[in-house]
């Protein structure tokens, strides 16, 4: 648990932010429906999924940028309908950033700063501070249009960390930058949240982002929770299938059970294993005992340097198996197996079976 | 919650307010004034449908309209083929054709009475220059304010040398927005230039060119400082137009019903082309 | 074989550009020429191209004709009027119409659109007889009002309003920025170019504008200045071009020089608008 975690007088950690029974519709669309979700103060959590599935809109219905037809918000114990995004001391970083174009990078920051009419020597030291933070300096007097994307992002950041807010919200601000950026700015977005305490709500849809920064993931499909954890736990143990193939890459192999396999549960009707939980025989009798087998044809072998990563073709089904020897496996027909101790099932409904 | 309920109202009340007074009011007004004769200083006195039926059984009316639509007609080809074909040329941006772009565009800073004033010294019949260049190229010499079978050309050929840098600048700028990758992705595709033409520029330039042809149909309608400075609605009524008809039976002759009658007229006629246009040609434009 | 056609088609090109500059360049000379010669010399055919005695008393003649001044100062006026009062009801309109959504809107809209189509040519008459029955007539009042706002200004101003990112309002209000301060620091400046070319378009078209002062106004110590010119073609014996010339390039030298320091601002409002 991060140091910052405060414990209420009963134990647990306090809750920061409490969706309950939240209904949001787009005219006929049901985005979410009776959603219940609870965010620890001084916490990093993300919303994750594929688009569409409500992310953006439960950080924006936290914001008060979106209505809900029915439910309850509340920060701190507070019922927040009637309270304006303003007053809700909340900063918000937008995937397009939302600069105002005709201020430039000091008077973008300033701009909330004034409007909660904090006195002119606070703002300029608070400025000053976060322009060294973030690495502003050289910029504070130019204008949106004349920064690289890489710089745009920092001013958004920079403006929401002037505000010293409780919660952080952050809406994909990674996905509009180069790979080489983003993989910079996540290491200096897990460094801020250690060092401000305060409690990060993060959207992505890149579950590798998701589970680096993290302290909480919450895995959503179509406005519903499929699970809710830290990310160990969700890489190693998914509540189901979704989840099981939303988390790794390549994802879990889940593959139909069959007759051939020895000591399954009865009612399981998918097994599933990760990639590097597998491995490669060339015949029956190097699989060990005990251990799932699956014959295919070895179609593809991605060579990336510390793994090398191969896909197998079993009747129709894909599996991804993931060997750290160089060993190199020539093309044709080949067994995927998995031990049993590796293995997941899920029933038919893709829910994860507890272990017989 | 009240205030933030009626604050946009609030914003839009003065425009509004003007809008409807000197808009919307006057058209009403207008239509009420056209079941009445009056001469503006006695009583109003109602008389139904009269107006409309002297209106269309005079032949003056016949004849106004006739001209309107011929200047319609005449108006709207020239300036959009002439301005589209002006854009074509002058499309690129050299300095040459920034030069031109400019010059072809001053008539329209200037007041089109000065502009009425310069070409009727140009087409003056005995001293004005177009006269003298036609002598000198051996072509003979036209009445080109006081023939009637010529007069109402000659204005048409004021106001389009008046308009053609503004539509010619919107074509510019339309024919700048159409991405260069369109047409190198044809040039690939081995296509010719007509059918380039056809299939990439005009629908991608037809929102302006709906737009230009639209406003020159509602201008032409306007038309009314050329008329009055030039011709004052002749020879022979060649030149009478439904705007200074109007014009003519109200401030000239007092005879504000029978005017109403024929703004009413005139906006049945504006109106009815206006949706023809928005029903045919508005079907065909492309949107991005 | 390609040379030649490549010679051809420059040619051609040449000739058109001679043909398009002497349309648009031959009558301002010949105005210019004609302002500074004397009746008799008007009055020639053939014409003359140059003038050996420049005749500079046109302008004088052409400026007494009538009270110039005052006339320029009313053109002023009421152009500088026009222009604030359709600021001060189109900005607030297009802000409306852009960012709330309020019952009717669309057709409210709609209307405001539709007047677009309403031209003065038409109205006149009934806004004549309404402001002579309130005692209008021959006041500044009469010619500021009916053009107190624009239409085509609401309607451009609005698309520019709707262009500006939601995100960013979204951020200005987390920013707790009150709804008029969002207007004024964030919506106005990002307009300011769209406004100038509004402003712009209303001066000239004020500015020239005939129709309304003619029918409005008989005073002169409220009529403007292209009246004035259209007085200048009464004269005693005969069409005095001479002097109508040289009154015209009067008014119009003022103007032209506006263009030419304005035009890099024009051709950006057009580029602005056929992106529209």
């Amino acid at each position: 648990m991060p140091d910052s975690c405060r414990h209420s007088m009963t134990g647990g950690a306090m809750r920061k932010i409490e969706l309950r029974g939240i209904h949001k519709s787009y005219g006929a669309e049901k985005v979410l429906e009776g959603l219940d979700l609870e965010i620890e103060e001084g916490s990093f959590t993300v919303l994750l999924g594929p688009s569409g599935c409500g992310k953006s809109t439960i950080l924006r219905i936290i914001a008060g940028l979106e209505s809900f037809s029915s439910g309850k918000l509340s920060i701190d114990g507070k019922d927040m309908r009637d309270v304006e995004p303003g007053d809700r001391d909340i900063a918000m970083v937008f995937q397009n950033y939302a600069l105002y174009p005709t201020m430039n990078v000091y008077e973008n920051i300033e701009f909330g700063l004034k409007n909660r009419q904090v006195p002119k020597d606070e703002r300029s030291r608070r400025i000053r501070e976060i322009a060294d933070l973030v690495g502003l300096g050289d910029y504070l007097k130019k204008k949106p249009q004349f920064l690289s994307g890489g710089q745009r992002q920092r001013v958004a950041l920079a403006r929401a960390i002037a505000r010293k807010p409780q919660i952080f919200l952050m809406d994909e601000p990674l996905s509009n930058l180069d790979a080489k950026l983003r993989a910079q700015i996540r290491t200096d977005l897990i460094e801020l949240h250690r060092h401000l305490g305060s409690t990060f709500v993060y959207v992505t849809h890149d579950q590798v982002e998701a589970m680096s920064m993290g302290t909480r993931i919450v895995l959503l499909e179509e406005g519903k929770i499929r699970q809710s954890a830290g990310p160990e736990e969700l890489y190693a143990s998914p509540a189901n299938i979704f989840s099981a193939r939303f988390i790794g890459t390549p994802p879990m192999n889940i593959v139909a059970s069959s007759e051939a396999m020895p000591n399954i549960p009865k009612d399981a009707r998918f097994v599933g294993f990760r990639p590097e939980r597998a491995g490669i025989a060339l015949d029956p009798g190097d699989v060990p005992a005990g251990a799932i087998s699956l014959p295919g044809e070895l179609s593809a072998r991605e060579m990336l340097g510390a793994e090398i990563l191969y896909r197998i073709e079993c009747g129709g089904q894909s599996v991804s198996v993931r060997l750290y020897d160089n060993k190199r496996i020539p093309y044709g027909r080949v067994l995927a197996y998995a031990r049993r101790e590796n293995l997941l099932f899920f029933s038919g409904d893709g829910e994860r079976l507890a272990e017989a | 919650m009240k205030l933030a309920k009626a604050r946009p109202y609030l914003m839009i009340a003065p425009a509004m307010a003007v809008i409807g007074v000197f808009s919307l009011y006057p058209v009403a007004y207008m239509l009420y004034l056209s079941f009445f004769k009056w001469n503006m200083m006695g009583p109003k006195i109602f008389i139904g449908l009269k107006n409309y039926g002297d209106m269309l059984s005079s032949t003056d009316f016949r004849q106004v309209l006739g001209n309107s639509l011929e200047y319609m007609l005449l108006s709207v080809v020239a300036a959009v083929s002439l301005s589209f074909l002006l854009a074509l040329f002058l499309r690129k941006n050299t300095a040459v054709n920034r030069f031109l772009q400019a010059s072809v565009f001053a008539p329209y800073v200037i007041s089109f009475v000065s502009i009425a004033f310069i070409w009727s010294w140009f087409m003056d019949s005995d001293y004005g220059l177009l006269n003298y260049v036609l002598k000198l190229i051996g072509l003979p010499a036209v009445d080109w304010l006081n023939d009637p079978h010529v007069a109402l050309k000659s204005l048409v050929i004021v106001s389009v040398w008046k308009g053609l840098g503004f539509d010619t600048l919107l074509f510019v700028s339309a024919f700048h927005t159409i991405p260069a990758y369109l047409y190198e992705a044809a040039r690939l595709d081995k296509a010719r230039p007509f059918a380039v033409f056809r299939k990439i520029t005009l629908p991608m330039l037809s929102p302006t060119l709906f737009f230009i042809i639209l406003t020159n149909i509602i201008a032409s309608f306007k038309t009314f400082e050329t008329i009055s400075i030039m011709t004052q609605g002749g020879p022979l009524n060649s030149t009478d137009t439904l705007a200074y008809y109007i014009y003519q039976y109200g401030f000239k002759f007092f005879k504000i019903g029978y005017a109403s009658a024929v703004g009413v007229a005139l906006m049945l006629l504006v109106g009815i082309f206006t949706i023809l246009y928005f029903l045919t040609l508005g079907r065909r434009v492309h949107y991005r | 074989m390609k040379t030649s056609g490549k010679a051809f088609s420059a040619i051609g090109r040449a000739l058109v550009i001679l043909a398009i500059a002497a349309i648009y360049i031959v009558p301002f000379y010949w105005m210019l020429l004609t302002s500074i010669k004397s009746q008799g010399d008007v009055l020639v055919f053939p014409p003359t191209f140059w003038v050996a005695q420049p005749r500079w008393e046109n302008f004088g003649e052409a400026l007494s004709a009538f009270p110039f001044l005052r006339y320029l100062l009313n053109s002023v006026i009421v152009s500088v009027a026009i222009i604030l009062c359709q600021c001060l009801t189109v900005i607030p309109a297009a802000y409306a119409f852009a960012r709330f959504s309020f019952k009717g809107q669309k057709a409210l809209f709609a209307i405001a659109l539709a007047s677009m189509m309403i031209p003065a040519q038409l109205v006149f008459l009934p806004v004549f007889l309404m402001e002579s029955r309130l005692g209008m007539i021959n006041s500044y009042a009469s010619l500021i009002l009916p053009s107190a706002t624009s239409a085509f200004g609401i309607f451009m101003l609005r698309q520019t309003f709707k262009q500006v990112p939601e995100e960013v309002i979204e951020a200005a209000r987390l920013d707790k920025t009150s709804e008029f301060k969002i207007m004024i620091k964030i919506m106005l400046p990002i307009a300011k170019p769209t406004i100038a070319t509004l402003a712009l378009f209303t001066f000239i078209s004020t500015w020239n504008d005939y129709f309304w002062p003619l029918v409005l106004t008989t005073d002169d110590r409220v009529r403007t200045l292209p009246l004035g010119v259209a007085s200048l073609k009464m004269a005693e014996n005969g069409i005095a071009y001479h002097t109508m010339m040289a009154g015209n390039l009067i008014i119009i030298i003022p103007i032209l020089i506006v263009f030419l320091f304005a035009q890099r601002q024009v051709v950006k409002a057009f580029t602005y608008m056929g992106k529209k």
